[in-house]
C-alpha cells in the first residue's frame, strides 16, 4: 500500500479561490509585489524629500 | 472660455458617455445591478480609481499642495495594505455568497437586523454625501466661469443620473473607464503644461529647489508625532482604517468590484488601484506645487476666489483695504519674482545658493502674509465666506495661463471625475435601497422584470434627491465640511461590524448588533462634544465595535444564540 500524500491546502489558506492571477504566477506574489512597491514610494518620497530641503 | 473650449469639453464629455451607453444594454434586473458579471480587470481598476476621485480631487487637491506641499500623499500610504487584506479576506466572502450588495452578508454571517443597520448606515451617509458631489465642483464651476450654480448642478445631475438610470452598474463602469483615461491624460497634460509654462531659464529639477526652498517638497516625514496629522506613521494606520473601510464595506466601490468575471479579475483590479494610487495621487500634488512654483515668477491673484474677493468692493471700507493690501500684493509678488529668478541663477552657476534662498523664502512669506490678510478681510467682509480659497487656486490656474482648447479638455477631466463618483453613488444607494430594504425587508421586486423596473426607480429617486440638495444648497460651504466628517462619524462602525464578521466568528449576531448601536451613540456624541480630529472615528468606532461586541458575547446577549 503506497502513501498517499496529503493535499495541498496552501491555496486554501490562502483564500478559497485557486484561480491563479494572470500576470504573476501566485496571488502571493502579487501582494509581495504591491508591498515591495509601497516601500519603494515611500523610499522615492523619503529621498525626494532629502535631496530638496 | 472659448468656442474651442467649448467644443473639446462638449465632445469629450458627450464621446464618454455616448460610448458607455453603447457598451451596456442591461435586459434584465441581475444585469443592472451588478454588470454581466464579465468585467476584466483594468475596467474593475479604472472603475474603482473613478469611483475615488471626484472633482474636488481635481480641484482642492492641487490648491492643498500649493499651500501645504506634497505631504498629503502620506495619507494614501495604508491603501496598498488595505487592497491586499480586502483582496484576500472581503472578496472571495463576497463572490462565495453571489451577494448584490455588501450588506448581505451581514445577515448571512449576523442576522437580518444586523444586514439593516449597515445598509442604513450606509444609506445615511452616502445618500448626503452623493448630493455633496454634485454640488461641489457645481459651486466652484460656477464662481470661476460665471456660470449660474444651480443651472450648473443640474447640468452634471441631469446628465450623470440620467445614464446611471438607463444603463445601471454596466453603464456606470463602462463610462468610467473611458473618464479614467481622460483625467489621468488631462493629468499629465497638465503637469507638462505647467513645467512648460515656467520661464524659459527655469528647468524641472530648478523649479523642484524653488519648492524645495518654499517647503513645499515635503513627502515623506519619518517622525512619529501624534499631533502632526500627515506622517507616514498616521498615513499607513490611519489611511489603512480608511481605505478598508471605504473599499472593503462601502457599496460604491464594492459594487464596482462585484461585477467582475472572477475573484482573480476583482483582486487584480484592487492590486491596480493600489499600484496606480499613490502614483495618481503625487501627479496631482506635483501639479500644485508646480503652480505654486509658477506663481513666484507670474504674479499670482490675492485671493483666488475672484468672485466672493469682488464682494469686498461692495462697501467703502473693504474696497480702501483692498486697495491697499492689492498694492502691497504687487510689490510683494515683484521681489518674488526677482527673487526666485536670482535662486536659480545660483544653482546653475554652482554657486553657493544659502543667501538667495533665505531671500527668496523671506519674500514667499511677505506674500503669504498679505494673502492670510486678504483670507481675513474676506471673511470679514463678505456675509457667509469661508475666506478659504485654495479650491480655486488649480482652477485659476488653468483658466488664465493654459492655451485654447487644453481649458476644454481640463474641464471635462472636473465634469468626468464629478460624473463618475457621483453615478457609481447613486448606483449604490439604488442597489442597496433595492436589495436590502425593498426586497429583504418588504418583500418587493420579486421576479426579475420588477427588480429592473425597482432598481431604475430607485437610482432616480437618489437622483432626484442628490439633485434638489444640490440646487438648493447655497452658501453651505461649512455644511460641505459638515458632510464629509459625517462620512467618518458612520465609517468606523460598519467597519467594525465587517472586522467582526470576518475575523471574529465567535461573536453572535446580537451583542455586534449592540456594540455597533452603542458605538454609533457614542462616536455621534464625541463628534458633538469634543474636539477630537474626525479622521480618528474611524478606528475609535472599529475599535469600539469589536471591543464591545467581545465583551457582550460574555454576557447573557452572546449566550442568549446558543
Amino acid at each position: 500500500m503506497s502513501a498517499v500524500p496529503p493535499p495541498d491546502r496552501s491555496a486554501d489558506r490562502e483564500s478559497p479561490d485557486r484561480t491563479p492571477p494572470p500576470v504573476f504566477g501566485s496571488w502571493r506574489r502579487a501582494y509581495w509585489i504591491l508591498f515591495a512597491s509601497l516601500v519603494t514610494y515611500i523610499a522615492l518620497g523619503w529621498a525626494l524629500t532629502q535631496a530638496y530641503s | 472660455m472659448t468656442l474651442l473650449d467649448w467644443l473639446v469639453l462638449l465632445l469629450t464629455t458627450g464621446a464618454i458617455i455616448a460610448l458607455g451607453m453603447w457598451k451596456s444594454r442591461p435586459q434584465t434586473g441581475e444585469s443592472y445591478l451588478r454588470g454581466d458579471s464579465g468585467l476584466k480587470w483594468p475596467t474593475i481598476g479604472l472603475s474603482i480609481m473613478a469611483t475615488q476621485a471626484s472633482a474636488v480631487t481635481f480641484l482642492s487637491t492641487p490648491g492643498q499642495a500649493y499651500t501645504d506641499g506634497l505631504r498629503f500623499i502620506q495619507f494614501y500610504f495604508g491603501l496598498p495594505l488595505a487592497m491586499i487584506v480586502i483582496s484576500v479576506a472581503f472578496v472571495p466572502v463576497y463572490y462565495r455568497l453571489k451577494v448584490y450588495t455588501a450588506y448581505e452578508y451581514l445577515e448571512s454571517r449576523f442576522d437580518l437586523k444586523t444586514r439593516l443597520l449597515g445598509a442604513s448606515l450606509f444609506l445615511i451617509q452616502r445618500g448626503l454625501a452623493a448630493g455633496i458631489t454634485i454640488y461641489a465642483p457645481a459651486l466652484i464651476l460656477a464662481a470661476v466661469l460665471d456660470w449660474d450654480v444651480v443651472l450648473t448642478s443640474l447640468a452634471i445631475g441631469i446628465v450623470t443620473v440620467g445614464y446611471t438610470v438607463a444603463g445601471g452598474s454596466e453603464a456606470v463602469s463602462a463610462t468610467q473607464k473611458q473618464q479614467m483615461a481622460v483625467m489621468l491624460g488631462g493629468l499629465v497634460l497638465a503637469a507638462v503644461m505647467v513645467v512648460w509654462k515656467l520661464p524659459a531659464s527655469v528647468g524641472l529639477a530648478d523649479a523642484t529647489a524653488v519648492a524645495g526652498v518654499l517647503g513645499r517638497i515635503n513627502a515623506v516625514d519619518l517622525e512619529l508625532d501624534l499631533t502632526n496629522r500627515y506622517n507616514v506613521w498616521s498615513g499607513l494606520l490611519g489611511g489603512f482604517f480608511l481605505a478598508l473601510s471605504y473599499f472593503g464595506t462601502d457599496q460604491s466601490q464594492v459594487q464596482r468590484y462585484l461585477g467582475g468575471k472572477s475573484t482573480a479579475e476583482s483582486r487584480l483590479g484592487l492590486l491596480f488601484n493600489g499600484l496606480l494610487k499613490i502614483p495618481m495621487q503625487f501627479l496631482i500634488l506635483f501639479v500644485g506645487v508646480m503652480v505654486l512654483v509658477f506663481h513666484q515668477f507670474e504674479p499670482s491673484p490675492v485671493y483666488f476666489d475672484e468672485r466672493t474677493l469682488g464682494q469686498v468692493n461692495d462697501s467703502e471700507a473693504g474696497r480702501v483695504a483692498l486697495d491697499a493690501l492689492e498694492a502691497r500684493h504687487a510689490l510683494a509678488t515683484d521681489e518674488s519674482r526677482t527673487s526666485a529668478l536670482a535662486f536659480v541663477a545660483a544653482r546653475q552657476s554652482g554657486e553657493d545658493t544659502t543667501a538667495a534662498a533665505e531671500r527668496l523664502k523671506a519674500a514667499a512669506a511677505t506674500v503669504e502674509l498679505i494673502r492670510k490678510e486678504a483670507r481675513q478681510l474676506v471673511k470679514a467682509t463678505v456675509p457667509g465666506a469661508s475666506g478659504k480659497d485654495t479650491d480655486y487656486i488649480f482652477i485659476s490656474f488653468v483658466l488664465g495661463h493654459m492655451p485654447e482648447g487644453v481649458v476644454g479638455l481640463l474641464l471635462a477631466v472636473i465634469l468626468a471625475a464629478a460624473m463618475s463618483s457621483a453615478s457609481s453613488e447613486l448606483n449604490a444607494l439604488g442597489t442597496t435601497t433595492v436589495i436590502d430594504i425593498h426586497r429583504r425587508a418588504f418583500g418587493g421586486a420579486r421576479d426579475d422584470r420588477a427588480l429592473l423596473t425597482a432598481s431604475r426607480g430607485y437610482t432616480m429617486l437618489w437622483g432626484m434627491l442628490a439633485m434638489a440638495f444640490a440646487a438648493f444648497a447655497s452658501h453651505l460651504e461649512n455644511l460641505i465640511q459638515a458632510v464629509n466628517v459625517i462620512g467618518s462619524v458612520f465609517y468606523g462602525t460598519v467597519l467594525g461590524l465587517f472586522v467582526v464578521a470576518l475575523f471574529l466568528k465567535r461573536i453572535s449576531a446580537t451583542p455586534v448588533f449592540t456594540a455597533a448601536v452603542l458605538s454609533e451613540c457614542i462616536v455621534i456624541g464625541l463628534w458633538l462634544t469634543t474636539d477630537i480630529g474626525f479622521l480618528w472615528f474611524n478606528v475609535i468606532g472599529c475599535v469600539l465595535v469589536v471591543a464591545v461586541s467581545a465583551l457582550l458575547e460574555a454576557t447573557p446577549l452572546g449566550k442568549a444564540r446558543a
